[in-house]
């Protein structure tokens, strides 16, 4: 059982054993935050974590609802948690020894700066478009941030592109299914949520 | 002028704020690239635009 694992070189040696170690190390060593855990943001973190990434930033203000379940990776048992709650037990399952801060806060135009303020990169993983492009614009002069365009629907999996804007910002998605109009599920936003994570690995790995 | 790569006609001496509602855009759900540059939100209304200008709108979209 995994349980023996005593510590987290043991954790390192035994699940990346056939991983080139100094990925493994970068990953190790590097430090993410997630600006929202819903459909994309709960996924980029699963990920991320699994890759041997072992220190994150969650950020969200909601609780995890019956509805969320169709598409986020939350379980049943997590229904009523605050999502912030949740994923760290969930990374905590992944990895025992990965180090969480977790903010259950309302992300807003005067707080931003200062939730992120010792963070270099960020996933924007948040669900309002207003508030996505609010970010967005008063952080990216000084932060890597890998942002989503907002995802919804099924299909059309070829239409979800990772565009660069500039060295210090990226965003993912298929830059026209809005929520308001497509009804989501899991496989389309987990889509999203793995472009975010990948360049995120890129951004770490060089 | 470019407008997300396709040329369009703009009056020139327009500001990105007036481009953006001519051209329907939601100025709250946007970020604006003039000439590769981000341009911050703040600067929209005194920015005017030259004929030779490349503006990238990215527009964001609900759901996460």
């Amino acid at each position: 059982m995994g349980q023996s694992i005593k510590n987290e070189d043991e954790f390192y040696k035994k699940i990346y054993k056939n991983v080139n170690a100094q990925n493994v190390k970068k990953l190790k060593m590097a430090h993410v935050a997630i600006m929202g855990l819903g459909g994309l943001g709960s996924n980029v973190a699963a990920m991320l974590c699994r890759a041997g990434i072992s220190s994150f930033h969650l950020v969200d203000f909601d609780d995890v609802e019956y509805t969320n379940l169709n598409r986020q990776i939350y379980k049943m048992r997590h229904v009523n948690m605050a999502k912030t709650d949740a994923m760290t037990e969930i990374l905590t399952e992944i990895n025992p020894f990965c180090k969480i801060q977790a903010d259950k806060i309302k992300i807003n135009e005067k707080n931003v700066g200062d939730i992120f303020k010792s963070d270099e990169i960020i996933i924007e993983a948040l669900d309002d478009a207003k508030t996505k492009a609010m970010v967005i614009n008063a952080l990216c002069d000084s932060k890597k941030i890998i942002a989503s365009s907002g995802i919804a629907g099924y299909g059309a999996s070829n239409e979800v592109k990772t565009r660069k804007i500039n060295e210090n910002l990226y965003i993912a998605g298929d830059f026209h299914s809005d929520i308001k109009d497509f009804d989501t599920y899991a496989p389309k936003v987990a889509l999203v949520a793995a472009h975010q994570a990948n360049i995120a690995i890129a951004t770490i790995l060089g | 002028m470019k407008l997300n790569g396709e040329n369009v006609n703009l009056k020139e001496g327009l500001s990105v704020f007036e481009m953006l509602e001519a051209k329907g855009f939601d100025v709250e759900k946007v970020l604006v690239e003039l000439n590769r540059k981000i341009l911050a939100k703040n600067l929209y209304n005194e920015t005017r635009l030259n004929f030779d200008d490349e503006i990238e709108v990215v527009t964001f979209v609900g759901g996460g």
